[in-house]
């Protein structure tokens, strides 16, 4: 049985790293435990491992999964590899060339051709986006490393937070691959067969070159506004959740200061997204652009920053209807120039395609709230069109509630839940079997357990007398963040007097419906 | 206050409707000296729209009037209209565009009486602006002055207006041309379609989990009232 000593050192670690906003499992061993916490969704981890040695209880705190933050050269490396493969022909007809249904390369990087100056800026910017979430987590676990002895002598000490650059680079990394598919949807054209763009071209009554202007001059109006805007908003999110300390957030100086630093931050946010950005474009989908488009460009991330800074506090209904207002008042602007300009009514036709599209955006919140209920509170995945992290996530959140229940399954055939640390038992376990036999066993030992919780919440050298039902109650629903049932109330009022009221028999019924409501609110609390 | 909205909604509407000056243009009358002794002496003048309508054809007409001759025997013979439309192009600003050889071989006798000769140029495709440039060939005819007609001497006019395009795509504000062709949009909807699917996903997933967990339950509540029933009879 894990020692009291390692279980109030795990709930002091769990409450150090819930200051840090970290979400934390703990696994429980004989004279060790290991906590798990996480604070982006699954892939980004901490792991603290908690062991009892002859010289007393040593801490350790790793970094886990660290290779993950180099997944974004995964698309860079389809984009340059594509080429190369085609190149030599190792590519299937059916991905590449007049016969395929899209050619894939020019789908996936339009124009790209493959020379020095290309190559190192597909290399540097996911090289750029990588290291910077690996400095992230190795400064945020240095942060941990280095407070926790102040934490643990009660020093009054404020935990450092990461710099909000350092957050707008990882609100800058969606935005950009945002962008990325927003060109793939606008440029597809020019990966189809060539009867389909003849098709396109006869209908509009164009010439090549004029479609890829007009499609080049739609884009880079469009792109700059909705780049700017889901950096900004992102950015703001992530520093939310990320920052939790900073003051600006939580105080201000009014709200017209709080409104400007917002504003200030998202322009710094969607302007760091367009460093990224524009060179990409222009090495890939935008071929020839003038003065004038990358004015329209520039300026589009300065508005739609503003807008994005102003709507900082507001939920995910207001983003998406900026978002799609934007979308369509870009289109309206542009009908206009339709007449004089016909490439620019296949663009506008696309855009108004893609105005129900911007409603995907909210579509995330429904997991958002099961996620509360694993208490993960994330937004990493927000506006990601590849949220790969939810996957890991839902499948590290399901694999974890198993795991603890067949740990805890397998302490329960273990007598010993019913000792104390020097093996005498607490209770006399022959009055409850003859009472109500195994699951009178059972709703005792989940009491015990729901006790040794509660205790551990405890400093080492605090004296913790048995608790009132109240206060079990008032522990749990405090750990967990749910209100207390009344099954709950049943459990704990079945196992007092089943332990201490002698004349108490209940019925059969009665003890399996109590037995699994209780092993579902340990299970909870683990 | 709304007198001022109404005027410049008025004034809007005027730039917005393009008024167009589509009546011709005279040019300035140029006189020329046909000799060497300035026994001739004659006048041009052109006349042409300022906007050529798109894909049509405009009319230009030249009148030369006589203005003197050493006697009424000889005169002015005219053989024949060059009218050249140079635009810009590519930087270049005299490339021509267009050009009409207007064959005329005609002898001027009367003094003062403008001839007309008109002719009709197709409108260029290549420039939204050009100039109109009309060269006269023509040689004197007098018993001691009459020039060599294989050799004749050339009169240049310069329509003094620059000539624009009427282009019919700058007066039409929106033009969507319909839908995009439907072997485009099939393959396009189907790009989209995919990463819709993606990103709707985790709810697709959770939707499943949560019905999976309803199925359980019922079949659970199912299982209960049957013991329970069992237990009854």
């Amino acid at each position: 049985m894990t020692t009291i000593q390692i279980r109030r050192i795990s709930a002091k670690i769990n409450r150090y790293l819930s200051r840090f906003v970290f979400r934390t499992h703990t696994e429980y061993q004989n004279t060790r435990a290991k906590i798990l916490a996480a604070k982006d969704l699954g892939l980004d981890q901490i792991e603290c491992k908690i062991a009892e040695t002859s010289r007393g209880t040593a801490i350790g705190f790793y970094s886990k999964n660290g290779w993950t933050n180099f997944l974004v050269f995964i698309p860079f490396a389809f984009l340059l590899g594509l080429p190369l493969l085609k190149s030599n022909n190792l590519l299937p007809s059916s991905l590449s060339g007049e016969n395929s249904f899209v050619d894939i390369t020019s789908l996936l990087g339009g124009d790209l051709n493959l020379n020095f100056l290309s190559i190192s800026v597909l290399v540097l910017i996911p090289l750029i986006f990588s290291l910077m979430s690996y400095a992230m987590q190795q400064i945020r676990l240095s942060f941990i490393k280095s407070r926790f002895s102040f934490f643990t002598k009660d020093a009054n000490w404020n935990p450092s937070e990461l710099t909000p650059t350092m957050i707008s680079f990882r609100g800058a990394q969606t935005a950009f691959f945002h962008g990325w598919l927003f060109a793939i949807v606008y440029f597809s054209v020019f990966a189809m067969p060539s009867y389909i763009l003849s098709d396109v071209l006869a209908l509009y009554q164009i010439s090549q070159e004029t479609l890829r202007e007009g499609v080049n001059a739609g884009f880079l109006i469009v792109s700059g506004s909705l780049v700017g805007l889901v950096s900004a908003d992102k950015s703001n999110k992530l520093r939310k959740e990320y920052s939790r300390q900073d003051k600006t957030l939580r105080f201000g100086s009014g709200i017209v200061l709080r409104r400007v630093e917002g504003i200030l931050y998202s322009l710094s946010s969607a302007l760091i997204a367009g460093i990224f950005f524009l060179p990409f474009i222009s090495l890939t989908f935008v071929n020839s652009t003038s003065a004038s488009l990358l004015v329209f460009h520039t300026s589009g991330y300065l508005i739609a920053a503003v807008i994005g800074g102003y709507i900082r506090d507001e939920g995910a209904i207001s983003f998406v209807t900026a978002y799609g207002s934007m979308l369509l008042f870009l289109s309206l602007g542009l009908v206009f120039r339709t007449g004089a300009e016909p490439a620019f009514a296949f663009v506008v036709i696309l855009q108004l395609l893609l105005i129900p599209f911007s409603l995907l955006l909210i579509a995330n919140r429904g997991v958002e709230n099961k996620f509360a209920e694993y208490k993960v509170k994330s937004i990493d995945y927000y506006y990601q069109f590849l949220p790969l992290n939810i996957f890991v996530t839902i499948y590290l959140l399901l694999s974890r509630k198993r795991k603890r229940q067949i740990q805890y399954e397998k302490s329960l055939e273990e007598d010993t839940i019913l000792e104390d640390d020097e093996g005498q038992l607490y209770i006399d376990r022959s009055v409850i079997e003859g009472k109500s036999g195994e699951l009178g066993i059972l709703i005792a030992k989940h009491y015990f357990e729901l006790m040794a919780w509660y205790n551990s919440s405890f400093d080492e050298n605090q004296l913790v007398l048995i608790p009132t039902q109240k206060e079990l109650i008032s522990y749990v629903s405090e750990r967990t963040g749910k209100q207390p049932s009344m099954e709950d109330f049943e459990f704990l009022s079945m196992a007092d007097r089943l332990i201490w009221d002698i004349t108490f028999s209940p019925e059969k019924e009665e003890l399996a419906h109590t037995e699994k409501s209780g092993k579902k609110l340990v299970l909870e609390l683990r | 206050m709304r007198k001022t909205f109404q005027a410049i909604f008025l004034l809007t509407l005027l730039i917005a409707s393009g008024i167009q000056n589509s009546a011709a243009l005279w040019g300035e009358n140029q006189t020329y000296i046909a000799d060497d002794n300035s026994y001739y002496k004659f006048s041009m003048v052109v006349e042409s729209p300022l906007k050529w309508a798109e894909n049509e054809r405009s009319t230009v007409k030249v009148n030369v009037t006589l203005d003197q001759t050493p006697d009424n025997v000889s005169g002015l013979r005219i053989l024949y209209i060059q009218f050249i439309l140079q635009g810009n192009v590519n930087g270049n600003s005299a490339t021509p565009v267009g050009s009409k050889f207007l064959t005329v071989n005609d002898e001027l006798r009367i003094l003062d009486k403008p001839v007309q000769y008109n002719t009709s140029i197709s409108t260029p495709s290549l420039v939204n602006q050009f100039e109109l440039n009309v060269t006269l060939a023509a040689i004197v005819t007098g018993n001691d002055t009459t020039q060599d007609i294989s050799n004749p001497r050339f009169y240049r006019y310069i329509f003094p207006e620059t000539l624009s395009k009427d282009s019919q795509q700058v007066q039409v504000f929106v033009d969507l041309y319909g839908f995009p062709p439907a072997s485009f949009l099939l393959r396009w909807v189907t790009i989209l379609l995919p990463i819709t699917l993606i990103f709707i996903s985790p709810n697709l997933l959770l939707i499943s989990g949560i019905r999976k967990k309803r199925e359980k339950k019922l079949e659970e509540n199912e299982k209960e009232e049957e013991t329970a029933g069992g237990e009854e009879e």
